[in-house]
């Protein structure tokens, strides 16, 4: 399956996106998202901050990516580092 | 008199006391009774005392008032090494203690701009930091890796380095480091609603006092400013983060962004979702719109911004018995006349500057 990581916000709220082929198991998808998604907070009191999110299956889940299991830890440093900026 | 006593000046406690005293054979209030005896007594003599004092004498005996301490700058600038874990972050620079022998690039522009923006707020505002109780300011540089955003997470100001293509360091720019600092005092004033209109309002408000920093450091005033936000940061010389003369126009056909999407004017205001990946409805986008009428309003004052512009803007803000959390651009319109009038003057050209100032951004 092909999975997009994006993160969005910031100063100027340029949003981010790298994309990558997996051969994950639902099982091993879902046992992830259970431990990185995250609920959107409008009421934080951040400014100009950056969140993450994964698209899968046209589903986009915000997530935390400090929360990243070991055994996932390198998919999702490889996508971090190829990030490139989506034009406004 | 009473009786136990031969002198009057042994008898402190009068005859019809006593009796009392006698009467409730209570050791405890007749000791609570005694205690307020003595104080009354000793606040008759001294009375009586400094009555007859003249005010020279009265001058050498009552203790000098201290004069209000004056608020000082508290600040930190702490190194997080790439890490993202504020805890981890190393104290490199105190305003009242250590500072390092080496102090890095970044050191020194979060020390230049902090000390700027505490600065425009106390002498110009008469605020004593974020808080107006003298917060310290910690700001966090070096976060993360090639981290391309500086943020306000509620309590300190975070820096990153930038990719070192698109972006340079986020410090380098003191409009940002006012942008964010000031993104504390919103919090502490009207703490306006990060979402739509209200959450365009804080963006702007923001960019106000971030450009307003600059402005006053490099000494321009309104018609010689460019009114750029993040001009350093944003490689190319050509960019800019934002343009607030001409919101839309801070970088147009950039390589990786493309063209600055905010308006200037209300018919072109941007209905987004209200998300994260929606920028809240904008907040970042919308706010082109309040950064025009300031804009606009200051450029018609003339001088400098943070004399008249500036110290409507301010007194907007902190007028949090009238200034909502959800307030809309025009509830932000009518309120800034309104301390334009009440600063400069009904109908004072001051008023009629913040008026024109809206009714060009179609407020």
């Amino acid at each position: 399956m092909e999975i997009i990581l994006k993160r969005s916000g910031g100063i100027i709220s340029i949003r981010k996106e790298a994309v990558k082929k997996v051969d994950w198991s639902q099982e091993e998808l879902d046992e992830l998202l259970a431990v990185v998604k995250r609920e959107e907070e409008p009421q934080t009191r951040s400014r100009d901050a950056t969140g993450y999110s994964l698209e899968i299956n046209d589903k986009v889940i915000p997530i935390d990516l400090d929360k990243i299991p070991a055994k996932y830890k390198s998919v999702f440093e490889s996508l971090k580092s190829k990030l490139k900026p989506v034009k406004f | 008199m009473c009786n136990q006593h031969f002198h009057p000046i042994q008898c402190i406690i009068p005859p019809y006391l006593s009796d009392k005293l006698t009467d409730n054979a209570s050791k405890t209030k007749a000791t609570k009774l005694l205690i307020n005896e003595l104080r009354n007594s000793r606040f008759r003599n001294d009375r009586s005392f400094f009555g007859k004092l003249n005010n020279q004498e009265r001058s050498f005996l009552m203790p000098s008032a201290k004069p209000p301490k004056k608020p000082t700058l508290k600040m930190q600038i702490l190194d997080l090494k790439h890490d993202t874990v504020l805890s981890n972050a190393k104290l490199v620079w105190d305003a009242n203690g250590k500072k390092a022998i080496k102090l890095d690039r970044d050191t020194k522009n979060a020390i230049a701009g902090g000390t700027a923006t505490w600065n425009l707020y106390y002498e110009i505002f008469g605020r004593n930091s974020i808080d107006n109780f003298g917060l310290m300011l910690r700001q966090y540089i070096h976060y993360d890796v090639k981290y391309d955003n500086a943020f306000w997470d509620g309590r300190r100001m975070i820096f990153g380095d930038g990719d070192g293509k698109i972006f340079g360091s986020f410090t380098a720019d003191l409009d940002i480091i006012g942008h964010e600092l000031t993104h504390g005092v919103t919090q502490y004033e009207a703490n306006l609603d990060y979402h739509n209109q209200s959450g365009a309002l804080n963006e702007s408000i923001s960019d106000v006092f971030g450009i307003m920093v600059k402005q006053r450091v490099l000494n321009i005033d309104v018609k010689k400013s460019n009114w750029l936000i993040g001009e350093k940061v944003m490689k190319g010389t050509k960019y800019a983060l934002r343009n607030m003369k001409k919101p839309g126009k801070a970088f147009v056909n950039h390589p990786d962004f493309g063209t600055d999407p905010q308006p200037a004017t209300m018919d072109k205001f941007k209905h987004l979702p209200d998300t994260e990946d929606g920028d809240w409805g904008g907040v970042h986008i919308n706010s082109g719109i309040p950064n025009f009428a300031f804009y606009v309003t200051a450029f018609n004052m003339g001088g400098f911004a943070w004399e008249k512009a500036g110290k409507i803007w301010y007194a907007a803000l902190t007028d949090t018995a009238n200034l909502k959390t959800d307030a809309s651009f025009t509830d932000f319109k009518h309120l800034t006349i309104t301390k334009a009038e009440q600063l400069f003057g009904g109908g004072s050209l001051e008023a009629k500057a913040v008026l024109d100032g809206w009714t060009a951004a179609k407020v």
